[in-house]
């Protein structure tokens, strides 16, 4: 049986300390993996070297100063929009609108550029007056869904969804309006000549200003969020509404707060946008970003600074994505492949860090069982070492499903006996033989064959499958008295039934011999004729009694 | 003049309606097992890709290619590309429990990714130069259409001969022929699904537990349901509806090409936005999606707008769902409410 639960943390005691790290390996880990599955996609459509591809990805986004510039801008961007997520995530309102507002705030930014452009404005205060109308606009963005659902708890996230579409209209509204030139239907680049609007360079660096911008705003969300009496209301209606209520906090204010505040950090991205980077407006200024952000913010479980790695990572992947769709001439659109599949593997590795797998040995003592074993062939050497001996031998000839299949059967009863502690009868091994028997022990073991074939033609698993659910039958036919006659399919059957929710657990015992089988291999099978063969065969016929007590005893309970 | 832009109206709406209307039913029957999968769009990115590639493959590789093969390796295609996509989101979400929004928006950015990949190069990683092109697979997509053309041309041709009557008859066929059978069967195969999925939901025990499942994973498990089965097989199922439409969209609307311009996206927003504003349930998802076809194209039919004033017409559709959303919420209508566990992933042991 496989049980899962909730993992409170990997390690205790003296190494609790390496808790996060292990949740960190394991991200990692996951990236790896999804680097090697779209290495080979890309080896799949491309047949170039998947190597070569991520060296090529490398040399896309840190060949040269500029490069490396354009990467820190877009970075800053994205982890403009994804901290302004953070503290509507944190209260569990899903803002999937931000590219709404990051696109309201553009429009703003650029209706000030072209509208106040030439009212000879000092550069600061420009500067300042744009950022205050974006986030203005973002702001307005944010609210109106946050009113509903305070008022009347209206679906944040369908309706904040709505209102990208929305903005993104009204894009296409203005730029009609303010085309240039005419008849292109794009807005061009705003003020080309005078520059009017346009964030300055700092120190001869081009984007210096809006990265700091956005440093400021990583630092201050932090301690907001963290220490601030406004983050703890935060993070109390996230948990729960009620209890937030029962503390007497106003949670209709805290949320439309909280909303106003990101709206208005995810309009300012629309001014770092337009005023920084683009100089122009259009339906794509957003680009996707608003929607990617809301990945980051989740992964980085609303920690500002997580976010920071996770989305250097994700423009890393996207520039790099396009410096080989370039170099190779393909579509752009590979980054979003890879980028889908590096996510597609972050988000299901947090299942392994949030989450214990613990595989149970269910109703079968694994421990208890092995121990016994070991006990029993230990004290009757000999019968053990030479039963296995015998199925060796025999397993190879070209006879088996004559020859073998019957000693094998015979070999499971005497297994039986070294496992009970029981007089070791030479007879038992060849007891099939007997007429009457022979046939339908041929004839049976035949059929488990035949299923097992079956199943592995069907790429290998199920046959794994049924060769453990169909475990069974060798045992079963070992016990059958004299005259008693089940038919195949019903022994079958029964073995089915007998390893139905077992059957993992089986797998697990088969493979806790794994050790033995290394060691066995590294002697080139001396330690296997001596000790491993027989210890495993009575082991296995050990977990077939233990199994049959447990199944009298579940008969028992229904009655 | 006011009647033919009516009826162009009419067949606008109904033609591109459907491909909301796809994408709206697969979402209804996903939603209704708890899972918000705002993966749609990308789901019907690769339906749609899925398809055309399909189709492209056999269209290359065969001298002579028969026009209905292709339209089922068309239909084979998309459904296992689209299953494809179900699966992983089904994975993620049910067995890895990851977050539905965020995984649904992953899903998008992977499937709209791949489909705008393959619809850019698919020609030149083929060899060849140029768009793709599937006419013959296309026109078999518009099968019904050519047989309704058929009856009406030589109804026309008998009353050309007869007199008043059989000219008025003929008038008359000629019009309902226009509004109503000018449409490939995927847009009758659309009714059908909506029609078999509203009796499903309502009329069947399946389509009740599958219910049971989507309000209250917690009190199905308990009454003896497989939740898990029933949470994949609805998005499973539903990620296959949903992916006709892409391919109903590439194969019928666009006839045939690829359009990289991020239609199929915006069509997949819009068939989210279905589903609330029928408020989940499958027959209302069909006049709603007419609805919605009309509205986007009404600007096309109102005179005197510029080209800055027509967009804000194609704002009509979002504000409707908007308003629906809202006066939901407030009416609290029962058999109008979103599942209960909408959104939330189902975990026996957390109590």
């Amino acid at each position: 049986m496989i049980h899962i639960s909730k993992r409170v943390d990997f390690v205790r005691g003296k190494a609790a300390w390496l808790n996060p790290f292990i949740g960190w390996a394991i991200r990692i880990l996951a990236v790896l993996l999804s680097l090697v599955v779209s290495g080979i996609l890309i080896y799949s459509i491309t047949k170039l070297n998947p190597i070569q591809v991520y060296i090529v990805m490398g040399k896309g986004v840190f060949g040269t100063s500029r490069r490396i510039w354009a990467w820190l801008r877009d970075l800053a961007l994205l982890l403009c929009i994804s901290v302004g997520l953070a503290p509507a995530f944190k209260m569990r309102f899903w803002n999937i609108g931000a590219e709404g507002q990051v696109l309201v705030g553009g429009i703003a930014t650029a209706a000030c550029m072209i509208y106040l452009g030439n009212a000879g404005i000092p550069t600061p205060v420009f500067l300042i007056i744009m950022a205050a109308a974006s986030m203005l606009a973002g702001m307005i963005w944010g609210v109106i869904p946050a009113l509903f659902k305070a008022k009347w708890n209206t679906n944040e996230t369908l309706f904040t969804l709505m209102m990208n579409y929305i903005a993104i209209q009204l894009t296409s509204f203005f730029i009609p309006r303010w085309e240039h030139p005419k008849g292109s239907n794009t807005v061009g680049i705003i003020n080309a000549g005078t520059k009017a609007g346009w964030i300055p360079a700092l120190l001869g660096r081009q984007y210096l200003i809006n990265i700091l911008i956005v440093a400021a705003v990583v630092i201050l969300m932090y301690f907001y969020l963290k220490k601030s009496k406004h983050g703890y209301e935060i993070a109390v209606v996230g948990q729960s509404e009620n209890t937030a209520r029962y503390a007497a906090m106003n949670v209709k204010k805290v949320i439309i707060r909280s909303m106003a505040l990101s709206g208005a950090i995810c309009g300012l991205g629309g001014f770092l946008a337009v005023s920084g980077a683009d100089h122009t407006i259009s339906t794509a200024t957003a680009g996707g970003r608003g929607f990617v952000a809301i990945i980051v913010a989740w992964l980085a479980k609303f920690n500002t600074l997580t976010m920071v790695l996770i989305s250097a990572m994700l423009i890393f992947l996207e520039k790099g994505a396009i410096a080989i769709a370039s170099e190779f001439s393909l579509s752009n659109d590979v980054s979003k492949i890879i980028t889908g599949i590096i996510l597609f593997f972050i988000l299901g590795s947090e299942f392994f860090i949030n989450y214990e797998i613990k595989i149970s040995s269910g109703a079968v003592n694994r421990e208890a069982v092995k121990k016994n074993s070991s006990d029993r062939v230990r004290g009757g050497y000999w019968p053990a070492v030479l039963l296995s001996l015998l199925g060796n031998l025999l397993s190879g000839t070209a006879i088996g499903l004559f020859v073998f299949n019957p000693v094998r059967v015979g070999l499971a009863g005497a297994s039986r006996a070294v496992y009970n502690g029981e007089r070791f009868r030479p007879g038992d091994v060849f007891s099939r033989f007997k007429k009457g028997r022979y046939l339908h022990t041929v004839g049976t073991m035949a059929l488990v064959t035949l299923f097992i074939t079956l199943g592995l033609s069907c790429l290998i698993v199920p046959g794994v499958i049924v060769a453990i659910g169909l475990s069974r039958v060798p045992y079963l036919l070992a016990a059958e008295n004299d005259g008693e006659k089940t038919s195949a399919m019903d022994v079958l059957r029964r073995s089915w039934r007998m390893m139905k929710g077992h059957k993992t657990d089986h797998f697990v015992f088969r493979l806790s011999f794994l050790g033995w089988a290394i060691l066995n291999f590294l002697t080139f099978g001396i330690l296997g004729l001596f000790w491993v063969n027989p210890y495993f065969n009575t082991a296995l016929a050990g977990y077939h009694e233990e199994l049959v007590k447990v199944e009298s005893q579940d008969k028992k309970e229904v009655l | 003049m006011v009647l033919s832009q009516i009826i162009s109206l009419i067949t606008t709406a109904i033609s591109f309606g459907t491909v909301i209307m796809y994408g709206s039913l697969g979402e209804i029957l996903t939603e209704k097992s708890g899972h918000l999968n705002l993966g749609v769009p990308g789901i019907m990115y690769m339906g749609g890709i899925g398809g055309l590639i399909g189709a492209f493959l056999y269209e290359t590789h065969t001298a002579s290619p028969i026009p209905f093969v292709g339209l089922a390796i068309a239909l084979a295609s998309t459904l296992l590309c689209s299953l494809v996509g179900g699966l992983i989101y089904s994975f993620l979400t049910v067995s890895l429990r990851a977050n539905q929004n965020v995984t649904g928006l992953t899903l998008t950015i992977f499937g709209s990714g791949l489909a705008n990949f393959f619809g850019g190069s698919l020609s030149k990683l083929a060899g060849g130069v140029g768009q793709i092109s599937v006419a013959s697979t296309s026109s078999a997509f518009r099968w019904t259409q050519h047989i309704s053309d058929r009856i009406v041309a030589s109804l026309s041709a008998k009353a050309a001969a007869g007199g008043g009557f059989m000219k008025f008859l003929a008038s008359a066929a000629d019009t309902v022929d226009r509004v109503f059978l000018n449409y490939g069967f995927m847009v009758w195969l659309a009714l059908a699904i909506a029609v078999v999925l509203s009796i499903f939901l309502t009329k069947t025990s399946r389509g009740l537990n599958l219910r049971a499942v989507g309000e209250n994973p917690a009190t199905a498990d308990a009454a003896g349901i497989n939740v898990k089965s029933y949470k994949y097989l609805s998005t499973c199922i539903g990620a296959m509806i949903s992916g006709l439409g892409g391919l109903y969209y590439v194969m019928d609307y666009i006839k045939g090409t690829w359009a990289n311009d991020g239609n199929i996206e915006a069509v997949g927003w819009l068939a989210v936005a279905l589903v609330i504003f029928a408020t989940w349930k499958p027959l209302r998802s069909i006049w709603g999606a007419y609805l919605f076809g009309a509205l986007y194209w009404l600007y096309n039919f109102i005179p005197g707008l510029t080209r800055s004033s027509q967009e804000i017409f194609k704002m009509l559709p979002y504000i409707v769902t908007i308003i629906v959303l809202i006066s939901v919420s407030l009416r609290h209508k029962r058999e109008d409410q979103p599942p209960t566990s909408l959104g939330l992933s189902y975990f026996r042991e957390d109590r």
